[in-house]
């Protein structure tokens, strides 16, 4: 039988770094999406993932739950994701300043990234509200478990799949809207 | 069987749903073209979000890699929790305990007894100092921090004082065209690595910026005035002896209001100041999240000589989230009384109240943000360097006491580097206005300290690290007082050195 999280979280305390890694293994995909939703680049991405787990590895101690390292986990994505967007603001109002003197670098295009079919989904969950998004990253991101999933949002069984329907709906609109315009 | 609605043909479609419902709809969904079409869309999108999903799943592998080698060294959180976080998880651990059969009989019996020793526990523990090493601990692992600086100083006033200004006008009616509160704002940048640039904005415009790199000197660059001046940023050219006596008789790091440059430095600082907490603030709401303030009082703050402040109203407030012990909010709160100084109106001390907030901790700052790029227009400005002083010496002491005296109409009240500095820089703002006023008028200009020379007044402390025992009388003795001795010390070959009211000197043979 697979090691709860909460086992994983006791192993990695005691000094279990494969428990870590299996932490990683479970979780980076959603923290990943997670990170970007709020980057739209993989690459930004997937650095601001590293920044989460590294994170969460400094502050594994004061993790008073470890059954809900998941959700914890995602409160730190979600933390490192806000600083990022304030760095973002900054760093373009320094680029204004600098503009002269240092050539401004856009990211990658998510078109550069991904196919057409995928970038026009992604926009259209990036469109979602955030816990509907979050919804659908759990869910697909973990195995399309809904109850791993409806533990990560803190959600009742029904509750989740009232989300999770609603951002299929939602998705399925958004997405005719990019088709037909 | 009704047609199932489209929220459930979606979650069938994700395969969510179980037993008998799956066997309904299907069922349903062979006998009604309606539903099939939507069932069949329904389950293309959910193959649609498998794909885009699976791309997310890149270079898995290779991240995972990077990511157990950049873990640092040791277990996490090898500090491990902080007392009070100890005594929760026991008391998280006793309750979940408690659900099961056996022990709850037992907790009847045992529960008063558990309260009551986590309630002294609770009570024993010291959870200030707890919050505080976790905030210090942030602050000790920052390499970069961003924040805004809110300053407003509050003049009091002092109604019967009437001095008169150079431009004739009453204290009474600088007053009146006077605000009496002034506020200003700043964004700090500090690197570990590159040092600190400090914007200060008016009307959301940056009018100024400080720069201070980690080495070589600093630059301030006026962007209104489209001018520029340099200022050591460090002590290596100041003279060996001046920097002997500054160490015995240190300006405190925080003062005014102001923090050191660098994180490391403002680091120390701060776990200089808050080694505990004096007093618990209770919680509140900041940047929308949970906080818990901290009070420090001000001699822990380094606030100020004690000839001129308020001790007691001197403060600091440390907020910390209530969760992560990241602090988010600093506030200095800070009085002086105001020396009492020639034509200097009738304010008689100030409240300065300067707010450390919106933290961002380790951000990425570019290298050349910290490098000054000086306009083309802009003027230089005659720099003070430090080498340029001088080490004082009985002459320079004269001088500067002889322009102190002319200025302010009496000698400073102590001759203490960090007393000194500060009424210094009182008499300079003075100067400073009075000079304004003047020129509005279309009067002449009066004359402002030479700061060089102003440096004199540092020989006391001098001959105090050299232990010649040196005096001083100025709180007592007024300019022109002939038989009044003003300061004396100790001569190396013998006898005694006197300073009299009138700035002429004796020597004694005898102490």
């Amino acid at each position: 039988m697979a090691a709860t999280d909460a086992t994983l979280v006791l192993g990695v305390r005691e000094g279990d770094r494969a428990a870590f890694a299996e932490l990683y293994d479970r979780r980076a995909r959603l923290i990943r999406a997670i990170c970007l939703d709020a980057a739209g680049d993989f690459h930004e991405a997937a650095d601001l993932t590293q920044e989460v787990f590294l994170r969460a590895y400094r502050g594994l101690g004061e993790l008073h739950d470890p059954q809900r390292f998941s959700a914890w986990l995602v409160g730190i994505a979600r933390q490192v994701c806000r600083e990022w967007h304030r760095r973002r603001r900054r760093e373009r109002t320094g680029l204004r300043r600098l503009a002269a003197t240092s050539p401004a670098v856009d990211p990658p295009a998510l078109e550069d990234q991904f196919d057409q079919s995928t970038v026009l989904l992604r926009r259209a969950v990036a469109g979602l509200p955030e816990k509907e998004r979050l919804a659908l990253h759990a869910f697909y991101l973990q195995g399309q478990d809904a109850e791993q999933a409806r533990s990560v949002l803190g959600l009742s069984r029904s509750g989740f799949y009232r989300v999770l329907s609603c951002a299929r709906q939602r998705l399925k609109r958004a997405m005719s809207r990019e088709v037909h315009p | 069987m009704n047609c199932p609605g489209a929220n459930d043909w979606e979650l069938l479609a994700t395969g969510v749903l179980e037993g008998d419902q799956v066997d309904s709809m299907m069922a349903h969904a062979r006998v009604c073209q309606t539903c099939r079409s939507a069932f069949a869309a329904a389950r293309r999108d959910h193959v649609l979000l498998m794909r885009m999903y699976e791309a997310l799943d890149r270079d898995h592998d290779d991240l995972r890699e990077q990511l157990m080698a950049a873990l640092p060294d040791g277990l996490p959180g090898q500090h491990g929790p902080g007392p009070a976080l100890h005594v929760r998880r026991r008391l998280g651990d006793y309750l979940m305990a408690l659900n099961t059969k056996n022990t709850r009989r037992v907790a009847a019996v045992l529960l008063p007894a558990a309260c009551l020793v986590i309630a002294v526990a609770i009570f024993l523990v010291p959870v200030q100092k707890s919050a505080f090493a976790a905030a210090i601990e942030h602050l000790k692992q920052a390499k970069t921090i961003v924040c805004r600086v809110t300053t407003t100083v509050k003049f009091e006033m002092q109604p019967e004082a009437e001095a008169e200004w150079s431009d004739g006008q009453t204290s009474k009616q600088q007053a009146a065209n006077q605000p009496q509160t002034t506020t200003w704002y700043q964004k700090l940048y500090m690197s570990a690595e590159d040092g600190t640039r400090r914007d200060t904005l008016e009307g959301g415009a940056v009018v100024r910026t400080t720069y201070t790199p980690v080495n070589g000197p600093g630059l301030v660059l006026n962007r209104v005035e489209h001018t520029h001046r340099t200022f050591a940023a460090d002590d290596d050219e100041m003279p060996e002896e001046l920097k002997d006596a500054l160490a015995k008789h240190p300006v405190p790091d925080i003062q005014f209001g102001s923090l050191p440059n660098d994180p490391d430095r403002l680091i120390e600082g701060l776990r200089n100041l808050t080694d505990e907490a004096d007093a618990e603030l209770g919680r509140d709401v900041i940047e929308g999240r949970e906080v818990i303030g901290y009070e420090i009082a001000g001699e822990k703050v380094g606030f100020g000589p004690p000839l001129t402040t308020r001790a007691n109203e001197n403060r600091a407030e440390f907020w910390v989230d209530a969760q992560t012990r990241v602090p988010v909010r600093l506030v200095f709160h800070f009085s002086k009384q105001i020396p009492a100084m020639r034509g200097f109106p009738r304010a008689t001390s100030f409240i300065m109240t300067t707010v450390y907030d919106e933290f961002e901790w380790d951000t990425a700052l570019p290298a050349d943000w910290f490098a000054a790029v000086i306009p083309s227009n802009s003027v230089f400005r005659d720099r003070i360097a430090p080498q340029a002083l001088g080490a004082p010496d009985e002459a320079a002491l004269l001088k500067a006491l002889r322009q102190f005296g002319e200025l302010a109409g009496r000698y400073p009240a102590s001759l203490n580097v960090s007393d000194v500095s500060y009424e210094i820089a009182v008499l300079a703002g003075i100067a400073r206005a009075k000079q304004l006023a003047a020129k509005q008028a279309g009067k002449a200009e009066p004359p402002s300290p030479d700061l060089k020379q102003m440096v004199g007044l540092a020989f006391f402390s001098l001959l105090d690290v050299t232990d010649r025992k040196p005096e001083y009388f100025g709180k007592e003795v007024k300019p022109g007082q002939a038989d009044q001795v003003l300061m004396r010390w100790q001569l190396k070959e013998g006898g005694t050195r006197v300073i009299y009211g009138d700035l002429h000197t004796e020597t004694l043979a005898r102490p």
